[in-house]
């Protein structure tokens, strides 16, 4: 939510950025934001029971959605640019670029986080972190850091995908709730803690909600959808492609 | 019984029945007020039999409530059932119901137990929205009854009810093998608990529990539809309220209620604005970092109420 309006906001404004360049700007400004919290806030209970982070992330983005609902009104805003409804075809299939950018975009971020991840000094610091925390933090590493971090990371691909949700959907404080739980699917789906396999889920998932509305009725795009969610989780909890370390 | 147990019992009991009493001498919108302050109660000290006792923190108990409300409507509706008989009948669909899903669901834990219980509801909600004897997404009418006093005290009796089952509870084998299996689950299995048979029969009486709260509310409303009672919400304020009160305490549920209740009523007469909830994500944060164990602990005097204690709290759960 907070990318798609930072995307919104430099679109409109003076500067009139093009979407697609201001992801990395949405990113870097959610990522400072992301870390502050992180690193102040829920690192306050990270060693409470699972049930406080749970918790204090949701009262957090209860109070940010709201500030944001007072700042900046319940107003659906969005971003149409001279190329929003452009698109092309291929063999009978309309594609329209924005979608095919976004795709593109995904397996770029996709790729570069699991390169951060299996190369990168932090990347090896945040697995072995979330492997055994004390172990870490003999080995050296700052863990209340590495968390912030994280937390940082994850915020930045959350606000570049909220500027390219910009471009398609509307945009409005509470646009975050509808794919809360979708990214929760996905992430499971995938495997937590599998970088491509978050790939995979997220186009698994696509695919089954698409199938799902096709072949019951769009009422039943959810059920199905969830109902998939929950044979993975019972049967395949270490996700679709993940080996059996659980 | 220690004389602080005493204590509070007598006050539980007197609290009981001044309230029994009240709404001779109250105007309608504070018997409302306080009826909807009851259903959240009941809310409450049901999701404290799965949270607080066994330490599962379930986001899937609105599926009981909005399952035992969809079970009264329609066999008030259809079978042409008295309003207790519906109610029993919730009881046990809700009941049921956990019983049934906790079986495979309780078998896994932390953030995975956490979102199949996200999805359940949300699942139970899409579904219900598509079946016609149901009312699609449109909802179901329920006979009218305008008595509204009747409700007061059928919410009052099931709380009352939740309170003393969870009393009975925290001082028997069931509610010590919960407990174990909170701290430690593999320790309590090792102790010889079977913790399946546990956890879900614990699942089970907050469903029950949860599900008459779900038919009450449906009878007292007489309108119900998919997006109301299957509201995430719901879910989100009986945690809050539990955490607020004290989780796997017996009586802390209902006085987070009444705290979170009171705050949020007062913050919502003076504005309908979003500083409202503002505020109450803001008491959120702060009840999560300073009082994770919620002020039971204070109230009963296990814990003092100093800057030191909650600086020493602090420092064991930060990083």
């Amino acid at each position: 939510m907070l990318g798609a309006y930072v995307t919104y906001w430099l679109f409109v404004g003076p500067l009139h950025l093009d979407p697609f360049l201001s992801i990395p700007l949405a990113m870097g400004v959610v990522f400072v934001i992301a870390y502050v919290l992180q690193r102040y806030v829920v690192n306050l209970v990270i060693r409470a029971p699972i049930l406080a982070t749970f918790l204090l992330t949701f009262g957090l983005a209860i109070l940010i959605t709201n500030l944001a609902l007072l700042f900046w009104s319940s107003d659906i805003r969005s971003v149409t640019t001279a190329y929003s409804g452009g698109n092309f075809e291929v063999a009978g299939l309309v594609v329209p670029w924005v979608k095919l950018i976004t795709l593109g975009l995904a397996a770029l971020l996709t790729l570069g986080l699991s390169l951060f991840m299996a190369k990168s000094k932090i990347g090896r610091a945040i697995r072995a972190t979330s492997m055994d925390i004390d172990a870490a933090r003999l080995s050296g590493v700052n863990v209340a850091r590495i968390y912030a971090l994280t937390f940082a990371i994850g915020g930045a691909l959350a606000a570049a995908a909220g500027s390219l949700a910009s471009v398609s959907y509307a945009i409005t404080p509470t646009m975050g709730d509808s794919f809360l739980v979708r990214s929760f699917v996905v992430s499971v789906l995938g495997g937590l803690g599998n970088v491509t396999g978050a790939l995979v889920g997220g186009i698994v998932y696509g695919i089954i909600e698409s199938f799902g509305a096709l072949v019951f009725g769009e009422g039943y795009k959810d059920v199905v959808a969830l109902v998939v969610l929950l044979l993975v989780i019972l049967f395949r909890p270490y996700g679709l492609i993940g080996r059996a370390t659980v | 019984m220690r004389a602080g147990r005493v204590v509070t019992t007598a006050v539980v009991l007197a609290a009981l029945a001044v309230a029994a009493f009240l709404p001779n001498h109250l105007n309608g919108n504070y018997v409302h007020i306080l009826t909807l302050f009851f259903t959240m109660a009941i809310l409450a000290q049901a999701w404290n039999f799965i949270g607080g006792f066994a330490g599962y923190v379930s986001f899937g108990n609105v599926t009981f409530f909005g399952t035992g409300a969809y079970a009264c409507a329609y066999a008030m509706n259809e079978f042409h059932w008295p309003f207790f008989v519906a109610l029993a009948f919730a009881i046990l669909v809700g009941g049921a119901l956990a019983l049934v899903v906790g079986a495979p669901i309780l078998r896994l834990r932390g953030h995975y137990f956490a979102i199949a219980t996200l999805g359940l509801g949300i699942g139970t909600q899409a579904l219900v929205a598509q079946v016609p004897a149901f009312g699609q997404g449109s909802g179901m009418t329920l006979p009218l009854n305008s008595d509204f006093h009747f409700f007061y005290w059928t919410m009052l009796a099931i709380l009352a009810a939740g309170i003393i089952v969870t009393y009975l509870v925290a001082n028997s084998r069931f509610g010590f093998a919960l407990a174990a299996i909170r701290e430690n689950e593999e320790a309590a299995a090792a102790l010889g608990i079977n913790t399946a048979v546990a956890k879900v029969a614990a699942w089970g009486v907050s469903g029950a529990l949860t599900g008459a709260a779900g038919a009450t509310f449906a009878y007292w409303t007489s309108f119900i539809d998919p997006s109301t009672v299957f509201d995430l919400n719901f879910n989100v304020q009986m945690i809050i309220m539990t955490i607020i009160g004290g989780a796997g305490t017996v009586a802390g549920p209902t006085i987070g209620a009444a705290i979170l209740y009171t705050i949020s009523e007062y913050l919502g007469s003076q504005s309908i604005s979003p500083w409202h909830a503002v505020a109450l994500g803001a008491i959120i944060v702060f009840v999560v970092i300073v009082l994770p164990r919620g002020i039971m602990p204070y109230l009963t005097g296990r814990r003092m109420w100093n800057a030191r204690a909650i600086g020493d709290q602090l420092r064991a759960s930060r990083i």
